[in-house]
């Protein structure tokens, strides 16, 4: 796989988690909540540092 | 039921959060990364395996290396992952994954991956079907219905086809057994109700909706909700009757009879038909929309006549609660020699008889006597006239004759199905129109 559909495969997976875990959201006990929001906003920190290197690998 | 022990391979930690979610209630492990993956496999026992292929966003597929490790272990290893090419995809099932899905739907996938790992795959459960409820040793249809099973935890319907007698409502129930469904086994035979009572039957009704609906009334819809709608012959049912099912199929919800508001109802369809369904489709009796929204799974089930080895083991399950029975050569020549045409029906009210009369071991004579005769008209030579009808016709010329035989037919099929028009349309295979007609003429013989 090119270094750049790893790139697209990791964005998709993190959207895809993160979709998952919106869902899952509203129905967690508190504690459960405490730890997801920040695996979220990692995930989040994950998407936008991942286009970034999209940005970086198609300029010409 | 004990919780099932369960490896999550995936590295990333929201991922793992969701999948602990989902897979609340059973007995998780994790595992981050390969090496963790390789150690736990090797000393850990679990029943379920989700491998996700990427592990790592520089990771080179480590996740299909893992999998020949759990399978090898015997676990039912099921890929979970967003790199679903057609080659990773044909990699993984090649390597021995039972299934592979596609990230972003996994609180569904999930509860249906373990009702089909706890239903054994099909295989497991199938032994069980065979020694008990439904019994066959013919390899073909042992596959047939093994395979079936494999579709008893999905909503996809199943399409039963066979001769009468051959077991497809015994089947059907089986099958909705099987199925984790926790509603009703709902069954109705479309043959046996007019327009109007199937409707009212399967729609069912409000109050006032027509004169004597003194109460409302669930239907078969309403009553299977979260269980199976098993409708047995329905190349019965008209083609009006069909575009409003095939409605209340596709979205679940239906109008009762002489209600305002639509009434939902979770029903997983399975149906049957003794008949040609490609006749039925080509003569215009089978919507062609709706038999592909009931077709699913076609299972045909053969005659008793093509697979006689089902003969005495269907013998001995009918008599395993009473009286055993034990037939002499020449009787169980006979036995195996008969065509069985009315199938497992025909051969279940044998044994009745030869249990109830038989004394010792039973002879070639018992079995000749409750056998029922060998009827094959389509293929023998036409048998001379009676008398009567002879003498009839000769008086009242062949038209008239040929008239008084159907009406002689009909009506005898009509008195065997209690009345009811729509079976004997089936059981005679005649058009409405032939139906009315001779009735009417009868009637107005009668008024003579």
């Amino acid at each position: 796989m090119a270094d750049l559909e790893k790139i697209y495969h990791g964005i998709k997976s993190r959207a895809v988690n993160l979709k998952a875990a919106a869902e899952q959201l509203p129905k967690c006990p508190p504690e459960r909540r405490d730890k997801m929001i920040p695996l979220m906003c990692e995930a989040a920190q994950d998407i936008i540092r991942l286009l970034g290197e999209v940005e970086a690998a198609l300029k010409p | 039921m004990d919780k099932l022990k369960i490896l999550v391979i995936e590295d990333d930690s929201l991922a793992r959060e969701i999948m602990a979610g989902n897979l609340a209630g059973q007995a998780v492990d994790f595992a981050a990364d390969r090496a963790a993956a390789e150690r736990k496999l090797k000393t850990g026992h679990y029943d379920i395996c989700f491998v996700d292929l990427l592990l790592g966003d520089k990771d080179d597929y480590s996740g299909l290396k893992l999998i020949p490790l759990a399978v090898g272990k015997g676990i039912y290893t099921v890929v979970m992952s967003s790199c679903d090419t057609e080659e990773t995809i044909s990699k993984a099932y090649a390597l021995g994954c039972k299934e592979f899905y596609v990230k972003g739907n996994e609180e569904a996938n999930v509860s249906v991956i373990i009702a089909r790992y706890l239903q054994g795959d099909g295989g497991k459960k199938a032994q069980g079907i065979f020694a008990g409820g439904f019994i066959t040793n013919d390899p073909a249809t042992r596959a047939l219905v093994t395979e079936a099973l494999k579709y008893t935890s999905t909503n996809l319907p199943i399409l039963i086809l066979g001769p009468s007698g051959t077991g497809k409502t015994t089947l059907a129930q089986l099958l909705h057994e099987h199925s984790g469904r926790a509603g009703d086994f709902v069954a109705m035979n479309c043959s046996a109700y007019t327009e109007e009572l199937l409707e009212s039957e399967l729609f069912g009704y409000k109050k006032g909706a027509f004169t004597g609906a003194h109460e409302n009334r669930k239907g078969k819809l309403a009553q299977a909700d979260k269980g199976t709608l098993f409708l047995d012959e329905i190349g019965a049912m008209s083609q009006n009757m069909q575009v409003k099912l095939l409605k209340a199929i596709e979205e679940k919800s239906f109008y009762p009879l002489g209600a305002d508001k639509p009434e939902y109802s979770d029903f997983r369809v399975m149906s049957a038909t003794l008949e040609d369904v490609p006749k039925l489709l080509a003569e215009g009796k089978l919507r062609f929309d709706f038999f592909q929204r009931i077709h699913g799974m076609p299972v045909t089930l053969k005659p008793l006549v093509q697979r006689k080895c089902d003969i005495f083991p269907l013998i001995e399950a009918f008599t395993k609660k009473g009286k055993r029975l034990a037939f002499e050569l020449g009787a169980k020549d006979q036995v195996l020699a008969h065509a069985w045409p009315g199938n497992t029906r025909e051969l279940k009210r044998f044994v009745e008889l030869v249990a109830t009369g038989a004394h010792g071991v039973v002879t070639l004579e018992t079995v000749r006597k409750h056998i029922t005769p060998a009827a094959t008209p389509s293929t023998a030579a036409p048998e001379a006239a009676g008398q009567v009808e002879y003498e009839y016709a000769v008086k009242n010329g062949l038209d008239a004759a040929v008239d008084r035989f159907i009406a002689g037919l009909i009506s005898r099929s009509l008195a065997e199905n209690h009345g009811k028009r729509a079976a004997t349309l089936t059981q005679l295979k005649i058009s409405k129109r032939l139906l009315y007609a001779t009735l009417a003429k009868t009637r107005a013989m009668e008024g003579k």
